[in-house]
């Protein structure tokens, strides 16, 4: 049955089509886009709750890249060669997180990587840990020599998507969400390898490589936050640190996987309501200018919720993330991640605090959208009033992989 | 006597100011005295429910004070968990009289929408760190405070000096309660950051110093007990009275709370007390021998007579340490209604005689406490203490005009009334402070 998983893929397929149209550029064709993405999600609940799909974990991670998708897709002013992309690469995410063979997640994601625009110098970035992850994947299928090419898939597709990301939400195209978004979905694919990874060979799994790869992008998350001067500095580094904590809670064995997914979960909301927020601020000092509370509010909720700062999206993760980190013998890398979210928590609070400047004088009134308001009221429900649903349907998708 | 089953009291006492700010924030900048008639109405609503739960509290009988649990997150463990024992309903009291002291100190064109909200905001953030008996609850609470009060300084400098040292203070907190909770996990089987069972898990010597420091680390942080903590001068200087009076008189309570309700509970008395006390008595000192009477050292060096009787080995120790925690908060909320801290030494100097006198009591008690256990450190910890007093003692008299040692106006002599009257019931309600589980020990003898 797992192949009903692969049904919500072909819908962003025909939504890319409708976006590639002249109708894509009309409001017609948006709301239709929206509707299909919007459809693709439901279906994916469909299937979930009518147990057809046996795969959860599939379900779960399509579900979270659907969700990105149709947030795009509601966001307004977004660019729609950068949206008809991301529908693209959502539906080879979905193939990526679907499919239990390794070589096609592999060369899904890779194909992702190459169809986000990427500028000839950003391409030489992104051929190096391809072919990593090619030559891991080469390596894998002769079983004797499989641990090191785990190591060179894990470390692979990390570079991918760090180099992925990077051009892509440093690009000067309009539409931070679309952006954001795309980076996410390739976080999503990238996770879902790396934690079938850990389940299928629990005896090679490189888990030192992952350990090192989860603490080098939290530290470069962080110091990069405090450090960003540029809003697309600063949401390249939000974003990489919450990738490293991703990666983090997978040295976590078997009680680390529902965790890593409610933090991949949440990791999408806090980053897509930044970008909501954020969209149209050129540097960190900008953010001085926005007159609009609830855009503000959106702003501190995503913020502070990409650092799991209590009481915010993300943060109850945290207590059994910790407990199957502990239970792994990862205690002094706990402590580490502990500082490293410290110091991004130091970092998210810099843009904060500019927001909520009293002294400041405001000039720009543009208002946060609907999309972002009700995804910041939806994620404070599931996640931080009642998120006792999404604990359970995040361990049930983490008892799924297979 | 118990509060009918049906009337979740804590519940409506920790949400109703947040319900107030969220009323409070729907007037106009034109209808000041509906927002203010608004906000003084739930903050008075509040300190009547606090105020019944604390007169009734000696009503209850043994082990049936208020509690209310509900399942949050069932297959994680975690739970919406809120109770009071009879010092928790003291402070309860005193933080609802607290926030409306805050709110009457100004007149309501000085007070806007935003110091309304984040008032009453602050009031529910604190009442539930007095009330939460789950760790993710506790830090819920917590977070939402401290970035409550951070977003109140408003200055965006002021805004990154407190909330460095708040939370680092808040990720030790978390560090603490995720080892915690991991260690219930593995003893009990289940998943459970309920605060009320650390104390029953079985920890190696070692593992328990290491914790103790944690703890620890929190309330240096978080209290603090920093000589050289940068923030108290700049937010003070930032924030108008009301602001003053939540952060002082309320926020200060946050850290030493997180001592008394986690850490001493479960390691009392580790190995790592020496270092704690070693500090506290540099503390002491340095508030002592500065060359000016600044807000931080009175207040770390306070902070660290308080736990220094929260360290002590004795019942009578540990309740002066409870009883200084709340004299504390009074002895600073009469420093908040004077001016703010700045160079001049006399501002802190006039209001910080009564506030050096309102801890005089617990001080003494402490001190004579651990005289026993530790008298290198409390004979070093009173040598500071006395500095202090001869400091501030030499200030007034070097004061021109007598008629600056209480410069305050008519409104703020008014209200400190209320903090002299609580500062006076807090003396005359010893028992409230004394630990629970030292009375159970001495009926059992009685018997």
């Amino acid at each position: 049955m797992r192949i009903a998983a692969f049904g919500p893929a072909l819908l962003p397929l025909l939504a890319a089509w409708v976006l590639s149209c002249r109708a894509g550029a009309s409001r017609r064709g948006r709301v239709m886009v929206a509707a299909l993405d919007a459809l693709a999600l439901l279906l994916t609940a469909l299937l979930w709750n009518v147990g057809v799909a046996a795969d959860l974990f599939s379900l779960f991670l399509g579900a979270s890249v659907l969700g990105a998708l149709t947030f795009a897709a509601v966001s307004p002013e977004q660019d729609i060669e950068s949206l008809c992309r991301l529908h693209l690469g959502a539906s080879l995410s979905i193939v990526a997180v679907s499919t239990g063979e390794l070589s096609w997640s592999v060369l899904a994601i890779l194909l992702f990587g190459l169809l986000l625009r990427q500028t000839t110098e950003r391409l030489v970035l992104l051929l190096a840990p391809s072919f990593a992850a090619l030559a891991g994947l080469a390596l894998v299928a002769r079983a004797d020599t499989e641990g090191l090419g785990l190591i060179l898939v894990a470390a692979g597709l990390s570079g991918v998507w760090l180099a992925s990301s990077r051009a892509v939400l440093r690009s000067s195209t309009p539409g931070l969400v679309t952006r954001m978004a795309s980076s996410f979905t390739l976080l999503a694919a990238v996770s879902s390898v790396d934690l079938r990874i850990a389940a299928w060979f629990p005896e090679s799994a490189p888990l030192g490589t992952i350990e090192a790869l989860a603490l080098g992008a939290l530290a470069l998350g962080a110091l990069g936050a405090l450090g960003a001067t540029r809003i697309t500095t600063f949401l390249t580094a939000l974003a990489l640190a919450r990738g490293g904590l991703v990666l983090f809670a997978q040295l976590g064995g078997v009680q680390g996987r529902a965790p890593s997914l409610m933090a991949l979960a949440a990791s999408g909301v806090s980053l897509l309501l930044l970008a909501a927020a954020l969209d149209k601020t050129g540097t960190v000092d900008d953010v001085s200018n926005l007159g609009s509370i609830p855009r503000r509010l959106v702003l501190t909720l995503g913020a502070l919720s990409a650092c799991t700062f209590p009481p915010f999206p993300g943060f109850v993760a945290v207590f059994p993330l910790s407990s199957a980190l502990l239970g792994q013998g990862h205690g002094f890398s706990l402590l580490a991640a502990a500082a490293l979210l410290f110091l991004l928590a130091l970092g998210a609070m810099r843009v904060v605090a500019r927001a909520w400047d009293s002294e400041a004088t405001r000039k720009v009134e543009t208002e946060v959208g609907l999309a972002a308001l009700g995804l910041a009221v939806a994620a404070t429900l599931a996640f931080s009033i009642a998120p006792a649903r999404l604990a359970e349907i995040a361990r049930a998708a983490a008892l799924g992989i297979l | 006597m118990s509060w009918p089953p049906a009337f979740p009291i804590l519940t409506v006492l920790v949400w109703t100011p947040a319900v107030g700010a969220l009323l409070s924030a729907v007037p106009g900048e034109k209808q000041a005295a509906l927002r203010r008639m608004l906000s003084i109405g739930f903050a008075a609503l509040s300190l009547a429910l606090a105020s019944a739960l604390a007169l009734t509290f000696e009503t209850f009988e043994p082990g049936a004070s208020p509690r209310e649990l509900r399942r949050w997150i069932p297959a994680l463990g975690l739970s919406y968990d809120l109770s009071v024992d009879g010092f928790g309903s003291i402070l309860v009291l005193w933080v609802a009289l607290l926030a409306l002291l805050a709110l009457l100190s100004t007149g309501s064109r000085e007070l806007g929408r935003r110091a309304t909200c984040f008032i009453l905001l602050a009031e529910t953030a604190i009442l539930g760190l007095l009330t939460a008996g789950d760790g993710a609850l506790f830090l819920a609470f917590y977070g939402a405070g401290l970035l409550v009060l951070t977003l109140f300084l408003g200055r965006i400098e002021e805004m990154k000096t407190f909330f460095f040292f708040q939370s680092a203070g808040a990720a030790l907190a978390v560090v603490y309660l995720a080892i915690s909770y991991h260690l219930t996990w593995v003893q009990t089987g289940f998943p459970s950051a309920e605060i009320a069972r650390l104390p029953s898990l079985v920890i190696f010597p070692d593992v328990q110093s290491r914790m103790f420091l944690l703890g620890a680390a929190v309330v240096a942080f978080a209290a603090p007990l920093f000589p050289f903590t940068s923030w108290v001068s700049s937010a003070t200087s930032a924030l108008a009275t009301p602001g003053r009076l939540l952060l002082l008189g309320g926020w200060s309570l946050a850290g030493t709370l997180f001592f008394v309700r986690a850490v001493l509970p479960s390691h009392a008395r580790a190995e790592g007390a020496l270092v704690v006390m070693a500090l506290v008595a540099v503390s002491l000192l340095y508030a002592g021998i500065a060359t000016r009477v600044s807000w931080a050292p009175l207040l770390a060096a306070f902070q660290g007579l308080v736990v220094l009787g929260l360290l002590s080995p004795t019942a009578e120790g540990v309740a002066a340490g409870r009883a200084g925690m709340l004299q504390l908060a009074l002895a600073l909320s009469t420093l908040a209604l004077g001016t703010a801290d700045s160079d001049d030494a006399r501002g802190p100097a006039s209001t910080g005689g009564i506030a050096v006198a309102m801890l005089l009591p617990a001080s003494f008690l402490v001190l004579r406490e651990q005289w026993t256990t530790a008298p290198a450190t409390t004979a070093l910890a009173g040598l500071g203490l006395f500095l202090i007093m001869l400091r501030l003692v030499s200030l007034v008299l070097m004061l021109k005009t007598p008629r600056t040692l209480l410069a305050l106006s008519r409104r703020r002599i008014v209200l400190l009334l209320p903090l002299v009257g609580f500062w006076i019931f807090s003396l005359l309600a010893p028992s409230r402070f004394i630990p629970a589980d030292s009375k159970a020990p001495a009926t059992a003898v009685e018997e």
